[in-house]
């Protein structure tokens, strides 16, 4: 059977790949363990089907196909379970920040999360893990012209999430700053 | 500063001198690769500077300015993308995995 061995430098690029999946998980899906189990999940999957890879691919596209795959069917299935997920995330974002050395990445991350998955993932596989559109266009499967309005749209959302609104909103002070954070949430 | 998180896309204008007094509240999981950037990612976030105020880090485009907005937020955005993402990347590849390779490599092994 073609899988009985599969070929050592195949595992070996598996592994070299596993930080970038780890990235893009955690990208999706903004929490590290989950991330990881789904890192697992994925390499299971493909490490089970293996013979299905053809050599000389795109293994990173592969593998991250598998992984948006088993993030999506995931999140369908907790959409399912938990209806008010959404809400929840959106309350989170008028916290106010405690740490002021948290702001700006903790902003950034919120406002990841609060991005329809789908528009989330298509920024996340053309802005940060450096495909094409076209490669993001195959791995999420979709057409190219989908993949580029979902990251204008997630573009544009995060933009209108993270500018604050007027100058006047401003003081001199730090505790304004925290203020003027918390206009995320209020957008 | 790390070569691999596109150094050069990094805009010269964030305040580095800034940073000394400020590591305290960075709570972030630091590598020593990466906390140059996060220290970027830190002092863009004391926003309000000399009373002026900032915008993740540069001063805040005016409104009306339209094109310029646009740009400086694509421009940080991107940058706080990829922030995220390496920060995971260049981990270390945690022990779970290597064991799972090996334990499945084991398996295959035994069928042989």
């Amino acid at each position: 059977m073609s899988n009985a061995t599969t070929s050592p430098s195949l595992k070996q690029s598996m592994l070299s790949l596993i930080p970038n999946l780890r990235a893009f998980a955690v990208s999706l899906c903004g929490d590290i363990e989950r991330a990881d189990d789904l890192v697992q999940e994925t390499l299971l999957k493909a490490w089970n089907h293996l013979d299905s890879f053809q050599e000389g691919t795109n293994l990173r596209a592969w593998l991250f196909t598998i992984l948006r795959n088993t993030y999506f069917s995931e999140c369908r299935r907790r959409r399912r379970e938990v209806e008010d997920r959404d809400g929840s995330k959106a309350a989170d974002l008028s916290v106010h920040p405690e740490q002021p050395g948290h702001l700006d990445m903790q902003d950034f991350r919120k406002a990841l999360e609060v991005l329809p998955p789908d528009q989330r993932e298509a920024l996340v596989l053309v802005g940060a893990a450096g495909f094409s559109y076209e490669e993001a266009a195959e791995i999420s499967g979709c057409a190219v012209g989908t993949i580029k309005s979902r990251v204008n749209r997630a573009r544009s959302k995060l933009t209108e999430l993270l500018s604050v609104g007027s100058a006047s909103e401003y003081g001199p002070d730090p505790t304004t700053e925290a203020i003027v954070t918390r206009t995320v949430g209020s957008r | 500063m790390p070569s691999s998180v596109e150094p050069s896309r990094e805009p010269a204008e964030v305040g580095v001198e800034e940073c000394n007094d400020s590591q305290e509240g960075l709570h972030l999981r630091l590598q020593p690769s990466t906390s140059q950037h996060l220290r970027l990612a830190y002092s863009a976030s004391s926003s309000v500077k000399n009373g002026t105020p900032t915008w993740l880090g540069n001063p805040m485009p005016s409104r009306g300015a339209g094109g310029l907005l646009d740009r400086t937020a694509q421009a940080r955005i991107g940058q706080m993308l990829r922030h995220i993402f390496s920060d995971v990347a260049e981990e270390p590849v945690p022990d779970r995995f290597v064991k799972l390779l090996e334990a499945l490599q084991a398996q295959e092994n035994a069928r042989e």
